[in-house]
């Protein structure tokens, strides 16, 4: 039937992945929320791609001054697509239309990178920075990341429990007196869910066994996690009074930055997802000083509000901790930096109430010198997001035409084929 | 060969019949080809062997089954099945049962080389049920035809299913009430809710109030949403082998589960100061409300702790929460506990082997991690246990008969007969039944059928679930629309309201089905041919059900109703409002201010209104000399203008002895200076602000840098627009760096403008010098400042909620100031006139008043409310429409705490309604956040119309919007998907998968018709499959993508001709001229019922027919037909049959 559209996404195979030289091997997004206004990202009187060098970027980013040959900085493609007012959704990672209470439509750029990069035992780890009440009524929420259609993928806001997953194995204390406690009713259910295979036929027990191995994945990762007690200790990040008392949200958004990292260098994992806000347009920083909260800060005028200075430089020391973490530890002949891309941008474009028009970014590192740095690169908004995913593929070995996006779609919203040239070496 | 083994045509659900065809098991692949060669060489190798290879296919060298090839034995399967092959000029054809044959050995030997390399199970998916033929199905039935029955088999519970009882843990829902019988319900499937999605909240009864809008009140509470794992987007879902659950859904279910026990303890997690008796306990501050620069914000704005909460919870109490009231950890309430929990997830009580293992588990935890956390942990289990999560037809302990079928028994059969229908668990009745051994047979099940189905207190949503899944029209929100096309046809302009009204149309298709059902006649062709349809009042999806005009404008009497007509407000009168009532009348009125009674939306015979701001700083603040000024001061005269400048010196604070006016097109004018030296300096300019002035002039600073540009609203007070700080003069762009010497730094335009450009003075202040001139920030008190105060006898001390009423009048100021002076001081609001009430601090709005809030007053004479016709302040963001002029003061309300707002009737209906009052599923929270007041009770916004449509414009559900939006894409009708609709849910007809080499794009023509640009689908290769759909799609074109009614398309007389061919029943095939035409045809047609009975027995039975299911199906209809077109009387034969009953293990 030749009208319905293949929407089939045109993802590169593993196989592809396999064949390439060269080795990028992680990869960060970090999106916050509520918008990244133009003014706030691009360097002051530039109007079109120039070189970073001697560049004055605006108050909010100011912090990324000294690193300046170490990034890029990207404005002009945009999100029409995507349906980005309030909150894009999955549709920032995915380049498909979001929206609140959608479903993802297909898998999500930082999903099907942590299939493609080198492999560890916990292939994509994801946090929410929320506002403390919320973090901890909601342990988890889904609103970015997605595996496949239908499929969201949780992202961890609670330090507590998250540290005690990935740590528990080999901390002390209460922590590890949780942990176990829990191993145990989860082995506990395997067991009884094994049970339930008695008076299955053949043909159930198949339906049936994903179910019970749905609980031996997971005491498999606990226990391997705890015959992985070498790198873990080495890097685990010290389990401090803001876990268990925080007295601002940001307490705890530290805390989590303080474990992604320590995935990240213990090699736990090779993609980190970060959100602050969640996805959402909520959140709080009252840490910071800042008292307004919630909705109303997408309300606002970010740059020359010193509201806004405030989260964004917030963002960017976060973004410098986890350079200057990852240079910290050797890894082939240089450092784990080198090998790796850290993704700035937004989930919903530049501002709260969007279409989308354009949608800035910032690279972060060189990417096994797959990326070039030091640059501003003004594209000229006939290209979507969707083409940076594609670029990021390319990078890693995987290059593809169109990430999530099929031809219908692509002859509306995309000017080119392929990667964007501009920023590869 | 017998005839068993011919009709055991196993190839649906051979896996689960090998029982019955042992001899075509095909364990030996030499036996498969030996069966296949001759079929292929008889009837094939004419035109695909290795000369012909016609369509590039050959079978000569077709061996075996194996992973490289099975994708040409799938064709194969799929065309001699659909008797698509050989072609129908091929004078030899195969009969029917050669080709069940065939395709039943291709099934049974894929499913056996493919089992390690993913498996085969295409033949069990809903949509390949119509590859049995349906003549063979509805023929005489073949003899000695073996008795049915279905697989013994476990089945995952629908995710609504899941859904529903998680929900009855948490929530007390009302009972089922006979005179609203379409109103939400105990037992009743989760409804949508924000229209485009389905949630469970944590608390939602409980909500007393909350801070913002109902967008923070959802985002403030605690929710579940289900977890959905289907794997088919399409028709019919709810088959067995479509669901499993995974780990990651196993982790979710285990995090919700420990959220659900906590809540069930202990009730909504908040804090302390989140719990009260009424709205007026709360206090401000915890509100979120504060007061910053005389505007009131909200600082807890969709943050958890914007939400209040009853102090008495309406949750069900349950064994939980005893365990965890009481201290320390007793034995039976624990066991009491674990039971409570077991029953309510698994609907039947656990053996007490079940009880001892949880028990244990929950005793180990909590010796664990203490009481607290070791129950909530140690309970989470039972969440997760098969039955909580499966439903089980395993029937392993009855006695098998001669054909090897055990009749479902017990616990297992009472749990099928209710999830038939319920997702809660099953009725008293049915639990007494099982008890008292009266049920057993197949009578006792017919009893107990009986009963359930015409007891209407029995909710029954799984009922309503089957025609969802079978007519798809619940689909339409998930349909994305392009916004200027979906505008252009008459939708809604924002694709999101678009998306929840569709929602909200599911919702009212839902009531029209269950009405049908309840007449019970001819239920497939009511549903098919109705004229009826139910409408909100709400006139904008009346639109979608309208006619589109020649000139792309709706027009006509879409429906009916006079119901569309809105309800008009009247003004009240103050004696019948309860509490004290200080009207406009009674205020002390200051400055000058106008009587209006444009607005009815107001108490009494009239309101005031004055001009904002018009006595202000003007008057008060005297022009400036430029030479008093710091830093460098260049006026207008030493500007270099182009175009037409007028000069004016009305508004006083300028600089100089006049400003600069334009509003003539090109008109500039630049302002050169002369800096000391290279360096920063802030650039401040004046504006001179009125009224009539454009609201974004053109103000471009040119640096050292570049330049940048901005646009300035000259209407209002400076220094509004940017930081900076307003002296009521000056407004700073901010800092900018200069080079020393001659420099044309500052440009105003008219370029883009709304009114009269201004442009006076710019002023240029190195880093550290200030700006202040002489009495700065606010202007002095206008000498004539209208105010308008309100005078109050309070009875008693104590605290009163103030509601402040004013008509919604044109040009109404959008930051009014109003000052509640308490006892405690003053509280400033600054109110958006212009918006409806209660948009702002979101509670207890009614159309006539706003509430400010509860304040304390003592008792006598006090000056309690001021509204003043000074501006507030408006930020930036406020800038986009139009910000009014007027302040706007009517009367003002006290009520001293607890008083309800009611009174009496303030509207009455301009004409009664169209079309008889029913009511519609909604969910609390939808109701919670439409609600008029946090005091009042739920308002009954279930109510909607039902009323008749046109008759020569639609026609049944396939007519109305919904259907249309689910069958079409983003830009246009989908008439393929229309047309495969129609022939496979009614003709019972399929349509192959598409062959991977089809490249499936219509050429992308936007002012060529929908019917031209298929015309590609009629190439040989395409049309093969295009001719099944693509003509009873078309005639569905009578309708353009939004679903809007339409004569023409493009300019022309639209063309709705199509065709109805292949049928099966001669006299449906022929041409037709439209849709309606076409379905009042399907509808009356004999094939048509009873591929409606295949799709019921599907749905019921959890899998595709067989060939022994024939029987089954042929009674089902005949019980159908005989009762003229009963639902019930087709589920009481589906229900009851052997299909239902008999298991085989």
């Amino acid at each position: 039937m030749a009208v319905a559209a293949v929407t089939a996404p045109l993802l590169p195979s593993l196989a592809q992945a396999a064949s390439v030289k060269g080795k990028p091997k992680r990869v960060i997004f970090f999106l916050q929320n509520n918008g990244f206004h133009t003014d706030t990202c691009i360097p002051l009187g530039m109007k079109s791609s120039a070189s970073l060098s001697g560049a004055k970027l605006p108050e909010s980013i100011k912090p990324l001054e000294p690193y300046l040959d170490k990034i890029s900085i990207i404005n002009g493609l945009h999100g029409l697509h995507t349906s980005p007012t309030h909150s894009a959704y999955y549709g920032a990672l995915g380049g498909y239309p979001g929206g609140e209470l959608r479903l993802p439509s297909a898998e999500t750029i930082d999903y099907t990178l942590s299939k493609l990069l080198p492999q560890t035992m916990l292939p994509h780890l994801r946090i929410g920075m929320g506002d403390l009440s919320s973090m901890e009524s909601q342990p988890t929420v889904a609103a970015l990341s997605a595996s496949e259609a239908g499929k969201p993928l949780y992202m961890n806001c609670n330090p507590n429990h998250l540290f005690q997953t990935l740590f528990g194995s080999i901390a002390d204390g209460d922590v590890k007196k949780r942990y176990e406690a829990k191993s145990r009713i989860l082995k506990e259910v395997e067991l009884v869910a094994a049970k339930g295979k008695s008076g299955l036929l053949e043909s159930d027990l198949a339906l049936y066994g994903s179910y019970v191995n749905g609980f031996s994945d997971i005491n498999d990762l606990r226990s391997k996690l705890s015959d992985y007690s070498g790198p873990l200790k080495k890097y685990q990040p010290e389990y401090s009074e803001k876990y268990l008392s925080p007295q601002y949200e940001t307490d705890w958004h530290d805390a989590l930055l303080d474990i992604g990292i320590a995935a990240l260098k213990s090699g736990l994992t090779n993609t980190l997802t970060i959100a602050s806000g969640r996805g959402d347009v909520w959140g709080s920083w009252e840490g910071l000083g800042i008292e307004t909260t919630g909705h109303f800060l997408g309300h606002m005028e970010q740059e020359g509000n010193p509201i806004w200075h405030k989260i964004r430089q917030y963002n960017c020391r976060m973004l410098v901790k986890l350079m200057e973490s990852l240079e910290s530890v050797p890894e082939g002949k240089g450092t784990m930096m080198d090998n790796t891309l850290i993704v700035y941008t937004s989930n919903n474009a530049d501002k709260q109430h969007t279409n989308g028009s354009t949608w800035p970014f910032i690279l972060l590192g060189n990417c096994s010198g797959r990326f070039k740095t030091g640059r501003f690169v003004q594209f000229d908004g006939s290209r979507p997001i969707n083409a940076l995913y594609s670029t990021i593929l390319d990078a890693v070995g995987a290059p593809c035409d169109r990430y999530n996006m099929d031809k219908t779609n692509a002859i509306k919203y995309d000017s080119h084929f392929g990667p964007l040239r501009e920023l590869l070496v | 060969m017998t005839l068993r083994k011919v009709v055991c045509v196993s190839f649906v659900v051979a896996a689960h019949f090998s029982l019955l065809t042992p001899k075509l098991s095909a364990d030996n692949p030499t036996k498969f080809e030996s069966r296949v060669t001759p079929f292929l060489a008889k009837y094939c190798f004419d035109c695909h062997d290795d000369e012909t290879q016609k369509g590039d296919v050959a079978f000569h060298e077709l061996n075996g089954v194996n992973a490289d090839n099975a994708r040409l034995w799938k064709s194969i399967w799929e065309q001699v099945a659909l008797k698509e092959m050989p072609p129908k000029k091929k004078k030899t054809q195969p009969n029917l049962e050669e080709r069940q044959q065939l395709a039943e050995l291709i099934v049974t030997e894929m499913q056996r080389v493919l089992k390690e390399k993913g498996g085969f199970y295409e033949h069990l998916h809903p949509s390949k049920g119509n590859l049995l033929d349906h003549d063979l199905l509805f023929g005489e039935l073949p003899k000695n035809l073996e008795p049915t029955s279905s697989p013994a088999r476990i089945w995952r519970l629908h995710p609504q299913e899941h859904f529903t009882r998680l929900n009855e843990l948490i929530s007390v829902e009302p009972p089922y009430d006979p005179n609203k019988p379409g109103a939400r319900a105990r037992g009743d499937h989760v409804p949508t809710d924000r229209k485009t999605g389905t949630n469970i909240y944590l608390g939602i009864h409980d909500v007393l109030d909350w801070v913002g809008t109902s967008f923070s009140l959802h985002h403030s509470l605690k929710n579940i949403t289900p977890i959905l794992s289907t794997k088919v987007k399409r028709g019919l879902q709810h088959y067995p082998y479509l669901y499993s659950v995974n780990s990651s859904e196993t982790l979710r279910i285990a995090n919700d589960a420990e959220t659900i026990i906590r809540f069930m303890a202990y009730g909504p997690d908040a804090k302390a100061f989140q719990f009260a008796d009424h709205v007026s306990d709360i206090d401000e501050k915890h509100r979120g409300i504060a007061i910053y620069k005389g505007r009131t914000i909200l600082t807890k704005h969709g943050v958890p702790q914007g939400v209040f909460f009853y102090k008495k919870s309406k949750r069900p109490i349950t064994p939980v929460h005893d365990l965890m009231a009481e201290p320390g950890v007793n034995d039976e309430r624990l066991k009491a506990a674990v039971d409570f929990l077991f029953e309510a997830l698994t609907l039947r009580p656990p053996t007490a082997e079940e009880t001892a293992t949880y028990l244990r588990i929950v005793k180990q935890s909590i010796e664990d991690l203490g009481k607290e956390q070791g129950a909530i942990l140690g309970l989470t289990p039972i969440f997760l246990d098969r039955a909580a999560l499966f439903r089980t037809e395993l029937c392993e302990t009855g006695t098998p008969d001669k054909y090897d079928r055990v009749m479902l028994e017990g616990q297992e059969l009472s749990l099928a007969i209710n999830a038939a229908f319920s997702y809660l668990a099953p009725d008293t009745k049915l639990k007494q039944a099982l008890k008292t051994g009266r049920l057993k047979t197949r009578e006792d099940v017919k009893r107990e059928v009986t009963r359930i189905l015409n007891d209407d207190s029995i909710r029954k949503p799984a009922i309503l679930r089957f025609f969802r899944e079978y007519f798809d029209y619940d689909l339409a929100s998930k349909v994305d629309k392009d916004d200027i096309l979906l505008k252009k046809a008459g939708g809604l302009s924002k694709s999101k309201s678009h998306r929840q009204l569709m929602a909200e149309m599911t919702t009212n298709t839902d009531r029209l089905v269950e009405l049908i059902l309840k007449e019970d006649k001819n239920v497939l062709s009511e549903l098919l041919t109705t004229d009826r349809a139910i409408l909100p009042e709400n006139l904008s999806d009346h639109g979608y059900f309208g006619e589109m005009s020649k000139n792309g404008k709706i027009v006509g009497k879409p429906v009916v109703p006079d119901s569309s007509k809105k309800k008009a407000l009247l003004p009240v009168q103050a004696k019948d409002l309860p509490g004290i009532i200080v009207d406009n009348s009674d205020a002390k009125v200051m400055g000058k201010w106008t009587k209006s009674s444009r607005s009815k939306d107001r108490v009494g015979s009239d309101y005031l209104i004055t001009e904002v701001g018009v006595n202000e700083k003007a008057k008060a603040l005297p022009p400036l000399k430029a030479t008093a000024l710091p830093g460098i001061v260049v006026d207008n005269q030493d500007a270099k203008t182009t175009g037409y400048w007028g000069k004016a010196s009305g508004v006083k604070n300028h600089v100089g002895s006049e400003y600069l006016l334009s509003r003539t097109p090109g008109s500039k004018a630049v302002y050169p200076v002369k800096f000391p030296e290279e360096g920063k300096y802030e650039v401040r300019i004046t504006i001179a602000q009125h009224a009539n002035r454009s609201s974004k002039t053109l103000v471009t600073v040119r640096h050292k840098g570049g330049e940048e540009a901005f646009r300035i609203n000259q209407r209002i007070s400076a220094g509004s627009f940017n930081k900076g700080g307003s002296d009521g003069y000056f407004q700073s762009l901010g800092f900018f760096e200069f080079p020393s010497g001659p420099w044309d730094a500052v440009e105003f335009s008219t370029k883009g403008g709304d009114g009269l450009a201004v442009a006076d003075a710019v002023q240029f202040l190195a880093p550290g010098i200030s700006g202040v001139i002489g009495q700065e920030t606010e202007p002095a008190a206008p000498s004539e400042k209208s105010t308008l105060v309100y005078p109050v006898t309070f009875p008693k001390a104590g605290r009163y909620e103030v509601r402040f009423s004013y008509g919604k009048h044109p040009g109404a100021y959008i930051a009014t100031l109003v000052t509640v002076r308490h006892k405690n001081g003053e509280t400033i609001f600054r109110l958006n006139q212009s918006g409806g009430k209660g948009s702002f601090l979101k509670r207890s709005s009614d159309k006539y008043f706003q509430s400010l809030g509860y304040f304390d007053f003592p008792a006598g004479q006090w000056d309690a409310v001021e509204v003043s016709a000074k501006k507030g302040n408006i930020s930036a963001n406020e800038y986009s429409g139009s910000i009014g002029k007027y302040a706007v003061a009517d009367s003002v309300q006290f009520l001293i705490a607890g008083t309800p707002q009611v009174r009496k009737k303030e509207t009455k209906l301009v004409k009664s309604p169209g079309g008889e009052i029913v009511h519609v599923r909604l969910t609390e929270y939808f109701k919670l956040s439409k609600r008029s007041s946090a005091d009042a009770p739920l308002r009954s916004s279930s109510e909607r119309h039902l009323v008749r449509l046109p008759a020569d414009q639609r026609m049944g559900i396939l007519t109305h919007p919904n259907w249309l939006v689910a069958h079409s894409d983003a830009m246009d009708n989908h008439a393929i998907l229309r047309g495969k609709w129609i022939r496979e849910r009614l003709l019972g007809g399929a349509i192959p998968d598409v062959p991977i080499t089809v490249d499936a794009m219509l050429p992308d023509e936007p002012k060529e018709t929908l019917r031209h640009r298929m015309r590609v689908t009629r190439e040989e290769s395409c049309w093969k499959c295009h001719r099944k759909m693509d003509p009873l799609g078309l005639p569905f074109e009578m309708f353009n993508h939004a679903g809007l009614f339409r004569t023409t398309e493009l300019g022309k007389p639209v063309n709705t001709t199509g065709e109805i061919s292949n049928s099966g029943e001669a006299t449906l095939d022929g041409s037709v001229n439209n849709a309606l035409e076409m379905i009042e045809k399907l509808s009356r047609s004999e094939r048509v019922k009873q591929v409606f009975v295949r799709h019921a027995f599907r749905y019921w039975m959890g899998r595709n027919e067989t060939i022994n299911d024939a029987p089954v199906l042929q009674d089902a209809y005949k019980a159908y037909e005989a009762s003229g077109g009963s639902m019930k009387a087709l589920l009481l034969s589906l229900l009851t049959s052997d299909s239902f009953l008999y298991r085989t293990r």
